[in-house]
């Protein structure tokens, strides 16, 4: 089906809707990663965005469903250059399409990637929808403004607890991923994963030997009560925030999220880590960032090409936290932290 | 961590000259690294034996020695020069094996010389097969299973415990020298023979063989901090069992999935941190297609062909980032200067899909074979960006110049898209596809078009399904184009998916039956355009200050920013071929630096990625394009330069000048008409007859009958060429009407539409090369060369000297003068270079080249001139007395520059010199005297000249008496004389000792090949007669390749020889720099 893409000035891009219907609507963000566009379908933090494939060739070697991230698709729609119909993988269980089939996501391909991404790195943040040609602009731009480009899914939390007798890590769940937790779930630890607004919260935080706040979509009313939950307990148990986890754990120590908007997205970003003293090239999937001039002593990792805070550390308040997909280290760093070395 | 401050001078090994398996890349590489290395602050001393390099530029290193690549020679340089480090990272397998060979032999410890980038024990982990699979083995990674034999008995047994087929490795060579697959018993006994004969030390690994899995390469680097970051992943199309450089490779890896493609990475990072490298490494893995097991085939701890591509794929320089780390610096204190923004603690990202397609010349070796497998066999390379997969391989073919135009429908099919494929014909389609040479790309388009399945292709190949697939895309898209007839037929919606799918107006144009200006115009008129689209390391996600650019059929063009100065284009060579390489290179970078210098924007066209010209920072843009008439035309039309320059390129730009100016295009320098004049053989004629210049008799034809008839005329033997050709294509002394016959038709079929050139050839005729500069009204000589061998040799092929050593005076004079009376007659702008042979002190003009030849770099570096940027400041307008080169420089050395042949990789072919130009590169051999100056050019070039021993002589009756003062000179410095019968006896009557030993076929044992394999031979001299030669004459000359004993197949070659050896004995071998000469000339 014929297909267009319509940024919230009007301009308008032409394509071909493969899968998918009626009007989508997000923020337009890109992605540089030449593999993993499976990660990007089903990670929560894509929720609300359009999300605009650098890489020119998708879907070459199908899906696993082992790979994803999650059960779920959350972006509104991604753009990709040339969708490729066959896929060859001896692990591919289906083809892209296949796997796109009735899920609330629109796929565009044939529209100049490579032209959009130099538009959305001049103007990040913008509001974007996906139509079928035939739809009206105006139909679509009206579509965009109500939903003011930012409608981030309720990220929904099965019960994933493990306990076993040993200390236990209290996850707030704001719409964790597969590979996000892998260290968490081979340490020594137990866990008990839940929802920020869960009622019984409190007690399973205050019996916790340390707080992790997950990664999810950047919705700011989650964020801002997942970091009053924090709050109360920063500073007696150990925290470690990640991706979204790790604005919420700023904003409880005090922090504000800043008014640029960032577009970290891909396998590749360097960021350096200020006390360790080296490199490391990280997972990122996030707009927004913590405002700088509001870091104190405590911002620790940088992004070596713009600069901007990738995540703290408060040896004081037992806190740590990174924008990017924590890494064994990092969660390594924490179990120490609560062990107090 | 700063740059080291307790380093001062360091020394680069280059690789030395352009073989087969180590080319222009390590050119790249090693002008990266003096580059970077000055940037620091550093003392740069350069070690290069090929004169035809950048690198060896005076001013890239501060001191440049272009002596031999020895451990004997290096050692004095490092005795006199004591550098404090040795970066050997750089200059190929060769850097490396001397720097392990230095520190073996105790030189570095000596002089205190400490080995960065990768010390010896890295090389070691890396090099040595045993280390390396403990090493992996730690790491808890696969290595293929194998052993090591010594001789053939062994080998066998190791071969039946391990289990066919069978990957066999010689030790000690180079690109898979003497390297093959072994399927039976039967065939590793034969090649286990042949490659313990290849390896110096008769060692071969047998190896478990994972034929057919999948061959995926990855770039990392590492700095001294530990930090590891990957640049590129690669995915070999043509799967396991084929050597990486004769594959066929995308980057990035298309068929991997996140989590394959993760744990590779992983296992790198692993490999270089457990290596030790500090700098850039390449790792091989094989992964079987059906499970995904991976094992480890080879990690090379340095910068590689691989990383030279991965470099130019990615807009990432890995050779100027490994230098800046093996001094010390960390990857985040290097500037990512394309993007100008980040660093180089990044891990690159791409938004295009990549092509490299390896480059073959078997048209130069008829009896080679023609099979590509674990040695490698391509000269050259082209690499071809596009927006998807279809479009990026047919922009490779055609930038690969072999006349294909993109995958089929380009007049050059073999079976068209309607025919009707007999039984016969699918076999071979199978048998072509399943056992692969250079056409098997093709064969796989055959096949379906034969209604071939992607299942049964795969079947045979191995090819992953997934390429096989979009090669399936390219055909239907053909053959939807021909539901069309007429372009004016054509909808604008097929044309421009076809256009997506990266064909070519030539492809077009031939499917519609019209011309290819009419499909561009119809293009034109429904706004069907190329636009340009950055290569920029970081996909897009910052803006980038200095990329440079590919063509795409998208609809947005994102191209280059327009600078207020003057432009020019420079047309590169394409792919490295033989006839056309790095000398090429070498003057369109000069081209490009000369301009810059004068203020003007200079823009390169190339799609070689092994070259300088290639290289981010050579020019103000680059474009990464096929050098065909549509590609140029669409970055021409969109640049608007003042002018274009294409004399420098070698052939490939000349024969767009005609069509590029008839559509109104600038052609700076030497005029398209003049050019005309030079190659048109009638009005060639007339030049010379108008200038009273001697021309050999000659005339031109274009049948049999014609030239049967002209040959008669002017009396057998005669030199049969094609026009418009470089590197002697097709081109032969022909000594009677029966091969005059056979030989007709291949020329015919090389020159296409223009007549066959029909010469006498003059018999033992000495070669004179002429260079000389001219801005139209004044001319100045930059060298007169005189050939070792005689008229008849390729002028690639044979070694000449610098100046010229047995010419008369008066001879040099009339020469010197004809040459600038033929560059003042064809208003010359720019470089011209005139053949001549001289006979019974009459001087005969053969060739006018109007443009740059192969022998500008070389004449350059021996003069201290900078003839090829000279040259471009003449084509912008300036005159030679503003440049202040007015006057001939007359040199108080001697230069000589001997060629390097190919014919180890080929075995079966004669390895004998002749017309058609074979040679891959080139050395040079500098020094007070011609003899020794004759004696380093041999030794530079791989001959090691043996000082005692005994030699073997046998030539055609021709040459019998004049063999016989070549052989008391080698009597008198006491080699021992051994020689055929008929050669024997003429030595013997004529006052030589020699001793007659049988040849092959008179059936006594033993013969001259028993002697050979029993190492009683150090040298030999074997001279073809004009007829065909015997066989045993043939396996004498491949035996000899085989075991690097030197050959020598003319009488001048085995003069040279003669004295050279004698004054290697009488005198030590000394070194002296490029600076040091250059100095002498102003004394």
């Amino acid at each position: 089906m014929k297909g267009k893409i319509v940024l919230e000035t009007g301009e308008i891009f032409e394509g071909t809707i493969i899968s998918g219907k009626g009007v989508k609507t997000g923020r337009l963000v890109f992605d540089t990663r030449v593999v993993g566009y499976e990660k990007v379908l089903t990670s929560p933090e894509y929720s609300g965005k359009i999300v605009c494939f650098t890489y020119p060739l998708i879907g070459n070697y199908g899906i696993n469903y082992e790979d994803t991230e999650t059960e779920e698709v959350f972006p509104s729609a991604v753009i990709i250059s040339e969708y490729s119909e066959i896929y060859s993988n001896f692990r591919a269980q289906c083809s892209l399409a296949d796997f796109l089939k009735d899920k609330p996501v629109s796929m565009l391909e044939g529209s100049d990637t490579q032209y959009l991404t130099a538009i959305i790195r001049n103007r990040r943040g913008m509001a974007a929808g996906i139509a079928p040609a035939d739809i009206e602009t105006e139909k679509v731009l009206k579509e965009m403004k109500k939903n003011s480009g930012i409608a981030c899914a309720q990220v929904k939390t099965k019960q994933d607890i493990l306990k076993t007798g040993r200390p236990y890590i209290a996850v707030i769940n704001l719409g964790v991923k597969k590979s996000e937790t892998a260290a968490l779930k081979n340490s020594e630890f137990d866990w008990i994963f839940f929802p920020p607004g869960a009622p019984e919260r409190d007690e399973i935080m205050a019996g916790a030997s340390g707080i992790y706040v997950t990664s999810g979509p950047e919705n700011p009313a989650v964020i801002e009560e997942a970091a009053s939950v924090i709050k109360k307990f920063l500073g007696r148990i150990p925290v470690f925030g990640a991706g979204t986890g790790h604005l919420a754990a700023g904003i409880a120590s005090g922090r504000k999220i800043s008014g640029d908007i960032l577009n970290h997205y891909g396998i590749n970003h360097p960021v350096s880590d200020t006390k360790e003293n080296r490199c490391c090239i990280t997972e990122q999937s996030h707009s927004l960032s913590l405002e700088k001039k509001s870091a104190g002593k405590t911002a620790r990792f940088v992004n070596i090409n713009d600069d901007t805070e990738e995540g703290q550390y408060d040896e004081d308040m037992r806190m740590m936290s990174t924008s990017f997909l924590p890494r064994d280290v990092n969660f390594k760093e924490f179990f120490s932290l609560i062990k107090g070395r | 961590m700063p740059h080291r401050k307790d380093l001062k001078k360091i020394m680069i090994i280059g690789s030395g000259p352009i073989i087969i398996g180590q080319a222009c890349e390590f050119d790249y590489s090693g002008s990266q690294a003096c580059k970077s290395l000055k940037e620091e602050g550093y003392e740069v001393l350069l070690v290069n034996s090929n004169p035809a390099t950048i690198m060896t530029d005076p001013e890239m290193a501060g001191i440049t020695y272009l002596e031999p690549l020895t451990v004997e020679l290096l050692a004095k340089i490092i005795e006199k020069e004591r550098p404090d480090a040795l970066l050997p990272t750089l200059g190929g397998q060769t850097g490396l094996n001397l720097a392990t060979f230095l520190s073996r032999e105790g030189v570095l410890e000596k002089y205190g010389v400490e080995v960065i980038g990768a010390d010896i024990s890295a090389i070691a982990m890396a090099e040595d097969r045993e280390l390396f699979k403990n090493a992996m083995t730690e790491l808890g990674i696969e290595v293929p299973a194998s052993a090591l034999a010594y001789n053939l008995k062994d080998g066998l047994e190791i071969g039946k415990k391990l289990g066919f087929p069978l990957v066999l490795r010689p030790a000690y060579t180079l690109g898979g020298t003497g390297g093959s697959v072994a399927y039976n018993i039967e065939e590793l006994e034969k090649k286990l023979e042949f490659g313990l004969d290849t390896s110096p030390i008769s060692e071969v690994l047998i190896e478990q063989s994972v034929l057919g899995w999948k061959e995926i390469e990855f770039e990392v680097m590492r700095d001294s901090a530990d930090s590891v970051i990957m640049v590129t992943s690669m995915e070999n199309v043509d799967p396991m069992g084929i050597h990486t450089g004769d594959s066929i490779v995308v980057a990035p890896a298309q068929t991997l999935s996140l989590r394959e493609y993760a744990n590779l990475v992983n296992l790198s990072k692993k490999i270089i941190r457990k290596i030790g490298v500090v700098g850039g490494a390449n790792i091989q893995f094989a992964v079987n297609p059906e499970d995904g097991g991976v094992v480890i085939i080879e990690v090379n701890p340095r910068v590689s062909r691989s990383s030279a591509l991965a470099s130019k794929a990615t807009g990432f320089p890995i050779a100027r980032i490994a230098t800046k780390l093996a001094v010390g610096l960390t990857l985040e204190e290097i500037d990512n200067q394309i993007t100008g923004k980040t660093t180089c603690f990044a891990e690159p990202t791409v938004d295009y899909c990549v092509f490299k397609i390896p480059r073959f010349t078997f048209e130069k070796f008829p009896a080679a074979d023609k099979t590509i497998s674990t040695s490698m066999k391509a000269v050259g390379e082209a690499m071809s960006i596009g927006r998807n997969f279809r479009e990026a391989l047919q922009k490779g073919l055609r930038s690969l110049e072999t006349g294909r135009y993109g995958l089929g429908s380009d007049k050059k099919d073999v079976w068209d898209i309607n025919h009707q494929f007999t039984g016969e014909e699918k076999e071979l389609i199978a048998r072509k596809i399943s056992v692969p040479d250079d056409e098997r790309l093709f064969y796989l388009r055959y096949g379906m078009l034969a209604g071939m399945s992607v299942d049964e292709i795969y079947g045979l190949s191995k090819i992953d399904p997934w390429f096989l697939h979009n090669i399936k895309g390219i055909i239907e898209m053909e053959k939807e184009l021909y539901r069309y007839s007429g372009v004016n037929a054509l909808p604008a919606g097929i044309l421009e998916k076809a256009k997506k799918s990266g064909f070519s107006d030539r492809q077009i144009s031939f499917i519609m039956n019209s011309s290819e200006k009419e499909v561009r115009e119809k293009r034109k008129k429904e706004n069907i355009a190329s636009v340009f689209k950055p290569v920029d390391s970081v996909g897009g996600e910052y803006p980038a200050e200095k990329p440079y650019y590919y063509s795409s059929n998208e609809k947005h063009d994102s191209g280059a920013v327009q600078g207020k100065k003057k432009k020019v284009v420079i047309l590169g060579g394409g792919p490295n071929r033989i006839g056309q390489g790095i000398e090429f290179d070498y003057c369109c970078v000069h081209a490009s630096f000369s301009l810059r210098e004068d203020g003007y924007e200079s823009i390169m066209v190339n799609c070689n990625p092994e070259t300088v010209s290639t290289d981010y920072d050579t020019s103000d843009r680059l474009y990464f394009e096929p050098i065909t008439v549509e590609d140029v035309l669409n970055i021409v039309e969109k640049e608007k330069p003042i002018g274009v320059i294409l004399q420098f390129g070698g052939q490939t730009p000349l024969n767009l000048a005609i069509p590029l100016q008839k559509e109104g295009i600038n052609i700076l320098g030497t005029s398209p008409e003049a050019i005309d004049a030079a190659e048109d053989r009638e009005l060639f004629r007339q030049l010379l007859e108008k200038l009273s210049l001697k021309q050999t008799p000659n005339g031109t034809a274009t049948s049999f009958e014609q030239a049967a008839a002209i040959a008669e005329k002017i009396g057998y033997p005669v030199l049969v060429r094609p026009s418009y050709v470089l590197g002697g294509r097709a081109m032969e002394i022909v000594y009677d009407r029966e091969t005059l016959e056979s030989f007709m038709q291949k020329a015919v079929d090389v020159s296409q539409e223009r007549p066959v050139l029909i010469d006498k050839f003059l018999e033992d005729a000495i070669e004179v090369d002429a260079d000389a500069i001219c801005d139209g009204e004044e001319c100045v000589i930059g060298g007169i060369m005189e050939h070792i061998e005689e008229a008849g040799v390729h002028s690639g092929d044979s070694a000449m000297v610098l100046p010229t050593y047995s010419l008369d005076k008066k001879i040099v004079k009339e020469i010197e003068t004809a040459t600038k009376k033929l560059a003042l007659e064809l208003k010359i702008k720019g470089l011209i270079n005139v053949q001549y042979a001289v006979k019974n002190s009459k001087v005969y003009v053969l060739e006018v080249n109007p443009r740059a030849s192969r022998t500008i770099p070389f004449i350059s570096k021996v003069i201290a001139v900078p003839l090829a940027k000279l040259a471009t400041k003449i084509m912008t307008g300036k005159k030679l007395e503003e440049l202040g080169f007015t006057k001939e420089i007359s040199v108080n050395y001697f230069a000589v520059k001997e060629s390097v042949f190919p014919f180890n990789r080929f075995p079966g072919v004669d390895a004998v010199l002749g017309p058609e130009m074979r040679s891959t590169g080139e050395v040079i051999g500098m020094d007070k005297t011609f003899e020794m100056a004759y004696a380093k050019s041999q030794i530079a070039a791989g001959q090691k000249l043996p000082v005692s021993g005994t030699i073997f002589i046998s030539v055609k009756d021709k040459d019998k008496k004049a063999v016989v003062a070549i052989a008391k000179g080698f009597q008198d410095i006491g080699f021992e004389i051994l020689a055929s019968s008929g050669t024997g006896k003429i030595l013997n009557e004529n006052g030589v000792t020699a001793r007659i030993i049988p040849k092959v076929y008179e059936g006594e044992r033993p013969n001259v090949v028993d002697f050979m394999k029993n190492n009683q031979i150090s040298i030999i001299i074997n001279t073809p007669s004009g007829k065909k030669p015997k066989k045993d004459i043939i396996s004498i000359r491949d035996i000899a390749v085989n075991r690097n004993i030197p050959l020598i197949t003319t009488i001048p070659g085995a003069k040279a020889t003669m004295v050279a050896i004698k004054k290697l004995k009488e005198n030590k071998i000394s070194v002296k720099s490029l600076q040091e000469y250059h100095a002498d000339l102003n004394k």
